[in-house]
């Protein structure tokens, strides 16, 4: 038993400890259009806590990252029968360091960006959006991608 | 006992970040290959709570800069083969996987190049995209709209693969600077000299009329031909008046194991800087 709780303990510490030289892009949570009514375009700002989408990326400080986002125009209902336009403008997208000297930074997704890390070796990105459902628009399920890539030079 | 070694366990758990993030952390930052082992190894970990899809893949690129002076990779739509690409002779074993929560995965990657490779080195981009979960969408309320994305994240980083005795260099030219709001926006000219890519730092010092620095930028540059890099100086505070802007150019990186990094003189510049 004990052996199995020493092994258990091995893993998890193993597990806990950092890759050297690492870099990280991660998706935290996901953009949320909540309940979406036909007729009505719902939008979600950035800087919404709960609904906007967030990524988490790190890298190196005083290094530079290439951000690109490939964004759904449309999503299509599941089962096939229609699709439902979707769209980013140019302020949908805010960077923002993990730094308390850190600023937010306003950019465009549709565009891609370099960053240079000064201020922090890691920060966040948070993503609106907003659908534009027709007053006809078919009832059902809506799925799309949203893509981040990011590249390290 | 038990309850201690739960606490060291909920610790450990706790400690290990386990969280709802799709994405996995990738390392190293950059793969160099040689053509004596001809193989590596890029290890990845999946933080988070669910398991991540994850595909390895590779294509054909290398840094640019923009018309902003921001790096970029520039990908050709084709590969003809007057480029030095390893893109079409490097494997990943394996290309697809399912890494479980707080688990590690080593991809090897394993060069085969073509009989009678030139001396030189040979560029590659990996490109490591993870699926994650997507907001469920249900079909059991049929009288609403209900919308599900998916997430997925890329991370690309640079292969490199080197035959024979290799040498790198750089030249300068064109260094000027232009204030900008509170920053002084520094652009140079860097052209890649000898067989391999200069890959260093860029250092700037900003001195004023006494000769004593009043402000300072570090940062890493890739020259795998030509770039027209833009640094950032932060100048808030500054005096209005003549200052000296000094570029230095080395080798000197830390991020990357000395074995593999191509040495070569440091490279100076400066310019005469005008602040409003």
């Amino acid at each position: 038993m004990r052996r199995c709780v020493c092994f258990l303990v091995f893993a998890l510490v193993t597990a806990a400890r950092p890759l050297a030289g690492q870099s990280q892009v991660t998706g935290l949570r996901d953009l949320d259009f909540g309940a979406v009514i036909r007729g009505v375009q719902t939008t979600v700002a950035p800087t919404d806590p709960i609904r906007s989408g967030r990524f988490y990326v790190r890298h190196q400080l005083n290094r530079q990252v290439r951000v690109a986002f490939t964004l759904p125009t449309r999503l299509s209902r599941v089962g096939g029968g229609g699709n439902l336009p979707i769209s980013f403008s140019t302020t949908d997208a805010v960077a923002q360091g993990t730094a308390a000297t850190s600023s937010p930074v306003t950019f465009n997704p549709n565009t891609a960006i370099t960053f240079t890390l000064v201020t922090s070796a890691d920060f966040y990105i948070n993503l609106g959006g907003r659908v534009s459902p027709a007053a006809n628009q078919a009832t059902g399920d809506y799925s799309g991608t949203v893509t981040l890539t990011c590249t390290f030079f | 006992m038990p309850r201690q070694l739960a606490l060291a366990v909920l610790l450990l758990a706790g400690l290990a970040g386990r969280s709802a993030a799709q994405g996995v952390v990738v390392a190293p930052h950059a793969v160099y290959l040689d053509h004596r082992t001809r193989s590596g190894a890029i290890t990845l970990y999946n933080p988070g709570a669910d398991p991540a899809e994850v595909t390895i893949s590779t294509f054909y690129g290398y840094p640019v800069t923009d018309s902003a002076g921001h790096f970029m990779l520039q990908v050709p739509d084709s590969v003809d083969p007057s480029m030095p690409s390893a893109t079409g002779w490097i494997d990943a074993f394996p290309r697809k996987m399912t890494i479980p929560p707080l688990t590690r995965q080593t991809v090897r990657l394993l060069a085969r190049p073509p009989q009678g490779l030139l001396d030189g080195e040979y560029w590659s981009r990996i490109s490591i995209s993870a699926l994650g979960g997507a907001v469920p969408v249900t079909g059991a309320d049929t009288g609403r709209i209900a919308i599900g994305l998916t997430l997925e994240v890329r991370t690309i980083i640079p292969l490199i693969y080197r035959k024979g005795a290799l040498t790198t260099g750089i030249a300068v030219s064109n260094l000027r600077a232009t204030p900008r709001g509170d920053s002084l926006i520094a652009r140079v000219h860097l052209e890649r000299r000898g067989t391999a890519a200069f890959v260093g730092m860029a250092r700037g010092t900003l001195l004023n009329t006494a000769g004593g620095p009043v402000a300072t930028f570090q940062q890493p540059v890739a020259v795998y031909y030509d770039a027209d890099p833009a640094f950032e100086l932060p100048v808030r505070g500054l005096a209005p008046g003549s200052y000296r802007l000094r570029l230095e150019l080395d080798t000197d990186r830390t991020d990357i194991a000395p074995e593999l990094l191509l040495r070569t003189a440091t490279v100076r510049d400066s310019v005469e800087v005008v602040l409003p």
